[in-house]
């Protein structure tokens, strides 16, 4: 291809085939991402834009080498700079959220957002360039642009849902059962989820709402390797802060192990009193990435 | 490694002074049970401690 050529009107075509189906593809994780991302409109346009010129650096990566622009491609490098600090950003954020929430993220939950977060725009600019790539390399067989559009469009969202799937996290669900255990005190002042002891509570009036408003889970491991990762206080953090989040709080959330079988006792005193949305919001508890790789529960 | 943040006593509420020896933390003497929780109450709002309960009836407020 030489110098000029760039503005040929197929070229043009595929490009921005490709930094479309990359946006798109940007807005349709972003949109599957609502539970861990803190819902400001000012995000999701800050992600969506970003989204935007992935898709657009992935779409011109191919057009550049073939046009012999080897300096264009050095962008890519750029780029990923660029990502770094996404995923920088993000956890400034979130870490900056944690002064005013009454039960914060934790270290590793942060953490395993901001990679998701930088991870999608390489997922983006990975769909664009095939789309891209691809559009270019049917057209060596076939010149109608009504053939090589729809198949390099299906295969860009191909390679976004395979990718997707790829970096798709496991959640509780994959690893825990739930049952519900009744909250009583002990020896006047230690609250007790079913058998396992959670917390001291010095006052009768805290004790009486516990009892009334307080609920109480005990989370089981299904196996030696699930019980490590329930052990792991960023992933017990995790949920004691979706529950509190999503229920809201309007008193203790507390977390306590049983050291003899690893089961997870919970008692939380929520502003919604619902057994059942608790349940639902635990077994959508992520597991972090950082549990993932020590014990992958498919090693 | 976890970290294992210690709290140290900020005061102390009790109906039996003998229960408590040289204590380092102000501690405060009720005359029942009522009086030991309202106390504690107040000590844990203004401190912005927790109120925690021992077994013998003394009741103690920490950091948070």
């Amino acid at each position: 291809m030489d110098k000029g050529h760039l503005l040929e009107s197929h070229v043009l075509l595929f490009i921005f085939t490709g930094i479309l189906v990359g946006f798109i593809s940007r807005w349709w994780m972003l949109r599957g991402d609502v539970r861990q991302y803190p819902t400001f409109p000012n995000g999701y346009l800050i992600h969506l834009t970003t989204g935007f010129i992935a898709a657009a650096m992935g779409s011109v990566a191919y057009p550049a080498l073939l046009g012999k622009n080897y300096v264009a491609v050095t962008f890519l490098a750029l780029a990923i700079q660029q990502f770094r600090d996404i995923r920088k950003m993000e956890k400034d954020t979130l870490h900056s959220l944690e002064r005013d929430s009454y039960s914060p993220r934790g270290e590793s939950y942060i953490d395993g957002i901001a990679k998701t977060f930088e991870a999608r725009n390489y997922i983006v600019m990975i769909s664009s360039l095939s789309v891209t790539s691809s559009a270019f390399i049917i057209r060596s067989f076939t010149k109608k642009n009504l053939i090589i559009i729809p198949f390099a469009v299906i295969l860009g969202f191909i390679v976004t849902v395979l990718l997707k799937n790829y970096t798709k996290g496991y959640t509780l669900r994959d690893i825990i059962t739930i049952i519900e255990a009744p909250l009583e005190f002990r020896d006047g002042n230690n609250l007790y989820v079913g058998d396992i002891y959670v917390m001291n509570i010095g006052l009768s009036a805290t004790k009486e709402r516990i009892l009334k408003n307080g609920i109480g889970v005990i989370m089981k491991p299904v196996g030696e390797n699930e019980m490590v990762i329930l052990n792991h206080s960023g992933q017990r953090k995790a949920i004691a802060h979706e529950c509190s989040r999503l229920l809201g709080l309007e008193r203790y959330v507390e977390t306590r192990r049983n050291f003899d079988n690893g089961d997870l006792a919970l008692v939380i005193v929520p502003i919604v009193k619902d057994i059942s949305r608790i349940k639902e919001i635990i077994y959508n508890v992520p597991l972090l990435e950082i549990n993932k790789k020590s014990n992958n529960k498919n090693s | 490694m976890k970290e294992s943040p210690t709290r140290s006593i900020l005061a102390i509420v009790t109906l039996d002074e003998k229960l408590v020896v040289h204590s380092s933390a102000p501690t405060f003497l009720a005359l029942d049970k009522k009086a030991q929780e309202k106390i504690a109450s107040e000590l844990g709002r203004t401190l912005s401690g927790n109120v925690y309960g021992l077994v013998n009836g003394v009741i103690i407020i920490t950091q948070e």
